[in-house]
C-alpha cells in the first residue's frame, strides 16, 4: 500500500514538474489547436449540454489574467490539445494532416429513445400568428377596398398565353398494371458493354 | 491545488495529443463486388446499378445502365467514385486527404448501419444501404402529374470526428445525384483570439474564445462515363454568353437583355474552370449513337456551385486550380490526389501523381474518357454545430441530355 502511495506521489511530482516546464516553454504560449474527443454528455443522453463549454471552474481560471495566453482548460478533460505547442504560422506538417481516430463513444450503443414521442404532428390554427397581440405588421382589411390603379399596359409578348386546354382535362387513367418492380438484387455483376467489359 | 490537478489533466492530455494520431493511410486498393440492384419504376423507366466496396473510396458505383420508358437500355457510367476528399482549414493547417493518407479510407471506416437507418436492404456487413426514395413531383401540368421515384445507395464513414454520408440517388427521370452529407462533430476547435478571423467562436462570448475553425470540403469525383459503351465518347462545355447581337426577337441593344448558349467540344485532355457568369455545365456524349430525333445521346454534369475556391496552386496543390478535368481512361489513374501506392495498385508503374499531372494533351475526341469533377463546400462553424452537427448536404446533378427523345418517365 505504501509503495502504491509512493509511486502515486512520485508520479504527481513528475507531472507537476513537467507541467511547470511546459507552462514556461514559449511554445506552449502559442494558441493550441484542440480537438474534442467527444466524451458522452453527462446526464440524460437525449438532452446533451447546451454547448461543450468551459466548466465553471475552468472558466474562472481562464478569466484569470495570469493565465492569459495559456491553453484553455475545457470542460475538464472533454477537450484536449491535439497539437500542443504547434506554431500556427508554421508550414503544415504531414503529421498534422492525419485525422485522429474517432472517440470510443462514436461507436457506443445508440442511446435509448425518449419514452414518449414528442412529435405533435401537424397543428393548424385559423388565425395568423401575432393576431392576438395586434401585430402591426399583420395586413388586415381597413375601410373600403382600395380601387386598384390601372396597370401600365403590358407588352403583349410579355404576357403568358393560357395553357393548352388539355392541362385541365381529367388525368387519363394509367393503362395496365404498375410495372414498378421495387428493388431487385443480383449477386452477379452486370457486364459493361463493349470495351467497358475489359476495364477494371 | 485545483490548478495543479487541472494542469496535470492538461499535461496528460498533451501527452495523448502528442502521441496521436497514429499515422494512417489507405493501403488497400482492392475492390469487392457487393450487388447489382435493378428497379423498374411505375413510369416504366429503369435503372441497373452495380455496387462495389473499396477500402479507400468507399462506394464504387457502376456499371450503371438506364432504360427510358419505352426505350432501350444504354450504359451511362462504368464507374463513379469519390477520388479524394481534400479538407484544408482556413488557418493553413491541417489539410486532410480523407481518401488516401489522412485516414485509412472511406470504406475502411464505413459504419455498420441498422434497419432503423435504412428503409431498404443492407449489404456489405450492413455498411451499404440500398433503398427506395419515392416522393415529390416528377412532373405536373394542369391537373396531371406524376410522383417521382428513385433509388438511393449510401454509405456512412466515420473519419475522426466527422461523418460523411456518401449517397448516390438514381431518379426515375434518368438523372443521377451524387451527394455527401456532412455530419458528426467538429474536428478542430482552437483556443485563442488569434483564431477568430479563421472561424467562429463557439463558447459564450464573454469567455476566452474557443473557435471552431472554418474549412473547405473538396469532394473530387472520378466519373468514368461510358455513354452507350466505352468507345466514341466526347465532352463539351455548355456556357451562357451575354449578347448584344440582334436576336430574332429584339435588337438586343441593352446589356442584360439577351444571351446565347454555346456548346463547345473539348478536344484534348485539360482542366476546366466553372464560370459563374457563364453558368457552366459540361455534357458527355457518344459520337456514334443518336436518339430518335437524331441527336447524340449524352449526360450533363450540372454543378450546384456555392462558391469557387483555390488551394496552393503555385505550390503543392496544382490540382486545386479548376472544377473539372477531362482525361483519357487509364486504370492507373484512380485518385485525384496522391495517385500512387499504397493507395494505388503496385502494378501501376510511375503513375501521374494527381489529376493535374494526368493532363498530357491527348485527344479526348471520340475515345474512352474520364471526367473528374470537384464539388466544393465551405464550412463556417456555427453554434448549432454543437454537439452533433445537423447534416448538411452538398452535391451536384448528372442529368440526361438527349439520352432519349422525350421525358423518360412520362
Amino acid at each position: 500500500m505504501n509503495r502504491v502511495v509512493a509511486v502515486g506521489a512520485a508520479g504527481l511530482v513528475v507531472a507537476t514538474v513537467w507541467l511547470v516546464w511546459e507552462i514556461r516553454s514559449p511554445a506552449r504560449r502559442a494558441p493550441a489547436a484542440i480537438t474534442r474527443p467527444g466524451r458522452p454528455a453527462a446526464g440524460d443522453p437525449a438532452t446533451p449540454p447546451r454547448r461543450p463549454a468551459l466548466s465553471d471552474e475552468a472558466a474562472a481560471d481562464a478569466r484569470d489574467p495570469a493565465l492569459a495566453g495559456e491553453p484553455a482548460v475545457l470542460d475538464e478533460a472533454a477537450l484536449a490539445p491535439s497539437e500542443p505547442g504547434r506554431d500556427p504560422a508554421a508550414a503544415p506538417r504531414r503529421g498534422a494532416d492525419v485525422r485522429p481516430p474517432p472517440p470510443p463513444e462514436a461507436f457506443a450503443p445508440q442511446p435509448r429513445a425518449l419514452p414518449r414521442n414528442r412529435d405533435t404532428g401537424l397543428v393548424f390554427r385559423d388565425e395568423p400568428q401575432g393576431e392576438a397581440n395586434g401585430d402591426p405588421k399583420q395586413l388586415r382589411p381597413s375601410g373600403p377596398r382600395a380601387v386598384p390603379r390601372s396597370a401600365p399596359p403590358a407588352v403583349q409578348r410579355d404576357v403568358r398565353p393560357p395553357p393548352d386546354p388539355s392541362a385541365w382535362a381529367p388525368a387519363p387513367p394509367r393503362v395496365g398494371p404498375d410495372p414498378d418492380t421495387g428493388l431487385v438484387f443480383s449477386h452477379q455483376p452486370v457486364p459493361a458493354t463493349d470495351a467497358s467489359g475489359g476495364k477494371r | 491545488m485545483k490548478q495543479i490537478i487541472v494542469g496535470i489533466v492538461v499535461a496528460i492530455a498533451a501527452v495523448v495529443g502528442t502521441a496521436s494520431p497514429a499515422r494512417a493511410q489507405c493501403a488497400d486498393p482492392s475492390e469487392t463486388f457487393v450487388t447489382t440492384v435493378t428497379r423498374t419504376f411505375t413510369s416504366g423507366s429503369a435503372w441497373s446499378i452495380g455496387v462495389s466496396h473499396r477500402a479507400c473510396e468507399g462506394l464504387a458505383i457502376g456499371p450503371v445502365f438506364f432504360t427510358p420508358a419505352g426505350g432501350v437500355q444504354q450504359e451511362v457510367l462504368f464507374k463513379g467514385t469519390i477520388a479524394e476528399v481534400h479538407v484544408p482549414y482556413h488557418t493553413g493547417s491541417p489539410r486532410f486527404f480523407d481518401v488516401t493518407s489522412s485516414t485509412n479510407g472511406l470504406g475502411a471506416n464505413a459504419v455498420a448501419l441498422t434497419p432503423a437507418e435504412c428503409g431498404g436492404a443492407l449489404f456489405d456487413a450492413n455498411q451499404i444501404c440500398v433503398q427506395n426514395a419515392d416522393g415529390g413531383y416528377g412532373w405536373k401540368f394542369g391537373n396531371s402529374f406524376r410522383l417521382a421515384q428513385a433509388v438511393e445507395i449510401f454509405m456512412s464513414s466515420q473519419l475522426g470526428m466527422y461523418n460523411y454520408i456518401n449517397k448516390w440517388t438514381f431518379h426515375d427521370n434518368g438523372s443521377i445525384e451524387p451527394q455527401v452529407g456532412l455530419t458528426g462533430r467538429l474536428q478542430e476547435i482552437a483556443a485563442g483570439a488569434g483564431y477568430l478571423p479563421y472561424g467562429a467562436q463557439l463558447n459564450p462570448a464573454a469567455g476566452p474564445p474557443l473557435v471552431g475553425k472554418s474549412h473547405m470540403h473538396n469532394f473530387y469525383y472520378r466519373l468514368d462515363f461510358d455513354i452507350g459503351g466505352a468507345a466514341n465518347d466526347a465532352v463539351a462545355r455548355i456556357n451562357f454568353n451575354p449578347s448584344l447581337v440582334a436576336s430574332p426577337d429584339t435588337a438586343c441593344a441593352t446589356v442584360g437583355q439577351c444571351g446565347t448558349n454555346t456548346q463547345t467540344q473539348i478536344l484534348t485532355e485539360q482542366a476546366q474552370v466553372f464560370s459563374t457568369t457563364g453558368q457552366t455545365s459540361w455534357v458527355v456524349y457518344d459520337k456514334s449513337i443518336v436518339n430518335a430525333d437524331g441527336r447524340s445521346i449524352g449526360y450533363e454534369i450540372q454543378p450546384k456551385v456555392t462558391g469557387l475556391w483555390r488551394g496552393m496552386t503555385g505550390g503543392s496543390e496544382p490540382w486545386s486550380n479548376a472544377e473539372l478535368w477531362v482525361t483519357t481512361f487509364n486504370s492507373c489513374e484512380r485518385y485525384a490526389v496522391e495517385n500512387f501506392a499504397p493507395h494505388l495498385d503496385a502494378s501501376c508503374v510511375a503513375p501521374a501523381a494527381n489529376v493535374s499531372a494526368m493532363l498530357s494533351g491527348a485527344s479526348v475526341d471520340g475515345v474512352d474518357l474520364v471526367v473528374w469533377y470537384v464539388n466544393r463546400f465551405q464550412h463556417v462553424p456555427r453554434d448549432e454545430n454543437q454537439l452533433n452537427m445537423p447534416i448538411e448536404w452538398t452535391g451536384f446533378s448528372i442529368e440526361p441530355r438527349n439520352f432519349y427523345f422525350q421525358n423518360p418517365a412520362p
